[in-house]
């Protein structure tokens, strides 16, 4: 397998794993309803304690813990794509 | 020979108690047993989860309010009965045989008020959170014929199996009947999501219908009064700011923790807003007694401070679980409760104590953006706090123009037990409280 090819797995992996957490305080959200560049609390009606269940359960999932510093780089769905990435890659 | 069940009954003072389907606040009027946790003998403890109930609050853990042990299982798996349906028996235990009661009794809006209160209504319960017991052992007693695996299958795709007729030998359920239903079912679930209908249609618009009873009720019967105060949060947000800046997730604060505690800490100054105006039954009287005064009702002050939270529903409507004796949490437990209900109000297993046991109501509208919300008092308790989103505002201090934070919170009140006057002093006391987070 190439580089290319790892690096679309772990991508994929990664989406999975948000749209996991996604469903798992908004379970009737399926990937394609919503806008990927549009503030995901918005996209998917989360208040504030449902943002930070999403975030509880990445954390299980992923083992990446997000900080309130941080919130403003995790705003939509792609945001959280980059930065998990990044944060995963290091 | 060991003395016969007769005569052990005669010299045993054995105290049976109902269990009855319980009414998860004033709008709900049937719920739906869909399993017991607990067997005929089973011991149980006040507190302990015995069966899990589908209501129109979603799936429900119920607990029982008394120790004992469960002497008779009156129904079946999986039923659905109106509130107050007497679903079990219990031999109670000597400690638990009587209580003080504190406690909302149990109205239900659609359905009349039963003449009698018995004992069985859910009474006292020292709600630990920590003694959160589940009982372990799964009843297996059930009319029902039908293997473990069918069961759980039946579970697990919502199928009714006392409307199931079994192929197998006594009319057992196999697994091969529930194919055939499985298939149907799947075909009509695809054909809802393509119609683009919710499954849940029905029980959201019994549940819109059970709000507006409930609702209209409360309004009818209780004479509100409305106040509001612009809380100068500038001190709590940025105390909040500060802890929360490399805290992970799991122990992020958000205000309304830091709200819930600041009212908590206001209500023991202020009694008169925690707890309930209802009938209330003189124990010693007869029945005919009962009937007659049951149109007198007093205003009983709450033993705890357990605060009720308005969660909407995804799926439209609300729940309203509480959190006990948020007084004696600490800011970050106070969190951690917030985060468990909203959690469970999405997924699940709320406890049937988390909807009856509160004892005032706060209704969180900032979140969704407007100014200030008064809301509808939750019968039988007699005040609801409401809180607006947070704006930031040229404020003079010392002469001098500063940016604050403030929120707008509003008290809706029941004039029948608090007078203008105290709800005014009660804001100000909470105002004030907030002005020291690091003190809540």
């Amino acid at each position: 397998m190439n580089n290319k090819n790892i690096n679309q797995k772990i991508h994929q992996s990664i989406q999975q794993r948000i749209v996991e957490a996604i469903q798992y305080v908004a379970p009737e959200i399926e990937l394609e309803n919503i806008d990927i560049n549009e503030d995901i609390r918005e996209e998917c009606d989360l208040d504030s304690i449902d943002f930070l269940n999403y975030l509880i359960a990445l954390k299980k999932s992923t083992g990446v813990s997000i900080a309130e510093s941080d919130y403003s780089q995790v705003k939509t769905f792609n945001n959280m794509l980059t930065y998990l990435t990044e944060k995963l890659s290091v | 020979m060991t003395s016969s069940p007769i005569e052990k009954a005669e010299t045993t003072v054995a105290v049976l108690e109902e269990i009855t389907m319980p009414s998860l606040g004033a709008d709900m009027t049937e719920g739906t047993l869909t399993e017991w946790l607990v067997k005929k003998g089973d011991r149980v403890t006040n507190g302990d989860i015995i069966a899990v109930l589908e209501t129109q609050k979603g799936a429900i853990d119920m607990e029982v309010y008394s120790s004992g042990t469960i002497s008779e299982i009156l129904v079946q798996p999986v039923t659905e009965v109106p509130v107050g349906t007497v679903l079990a028996r219990i031999a109670l235990a000597e400690s638990s045989q009587k209580h003080s009661v504190s406690r909302p009794v149990s109205t239900p809006a659609l359905t009349p008020i039963p003449a009698v209160i018995t004992d069985a209504t859910p009474s006292e319960s020292t709600t630990d959170i920590d003694k959160s017991i589940v009982v372990s052992e799964r009843a297996k007693e059930t009319n029902i014929n039908a293997s473990p695996i069918v069961r759980r299958l039946a579970k697990e795709q919502q199928l009714d199996l006392t409307s199931i007729k079994g192929s197998g030998p006594q009319g057992a359920i196999l697994l091969k009947d529930l194919t055939a239903l499985l298939k149907s079912k799947t075909k009509t679930k695809l054909y809802i999501k393509n119609d683009n209908h919710k499954p849940a249609d029905n029980t959201a618009q019994n549940m819109r219908n059970a709000i507006a009873v409930a609702m209209a009720k409360s309004k009818q019967e209780i004479p509100h009064f409305y106040l509001s105060l612009a809380l100068d949060i500038t001190n709590a947000q940025q105390w909040l700011q500060q802890q929360n800046q490399t805290r992970s997730p799991e122990t992020h604060v958000l205000l309304l923790a830091l709200l819930l505690k600041a009212l908590a800490k206001s209500l023991p100054k202020y009694p008169k807003l925690n707890g309930f105006y209802q009938h209330v039954f003189d124990k010693d009287s007869t029945f005919e007694k009962k009937s007659a005064l049951g149109t007198k009702s007093v205003f009983e002050q709450a033993g705890a401070i357990n605060i009720g939270n308005v969660i909407s529903l995804r799926q439209g409507g609300l729940v309203v679980p509480a959190i006990h004796n948020v007084d004696k949490l600490s800011v970050n437990e106070v969190m951690q409760s917030l985060r468990d209900i909203t959690e469970r109000s999405r997924n699940g297993h709320l406890r049937s104590s988390e909807l009856t046991d509160a004892t005032i109501t706060v209704t969180n509208m900032g979140e969704r953006g407007v100014d200030s919300v008064f809301g509808i008092i939750y019968p039988p308790q007699v005040a609801i706090i409401g809180f607006g989103k947070v704006r930031k505002v040229a404020k003079v201090v010392n002469d001098n123009v500063v940016i604050a934070q403030e929120l707008t919170v509003s008290l809706s009140a029941d004039h029948r037990v608090i007078d203008g006057m105290l709800a005014a002093k009660f804001l100000n006391y909470l105002a004030k409280k907030l002005q020291k987070p690091e003190r809540l």
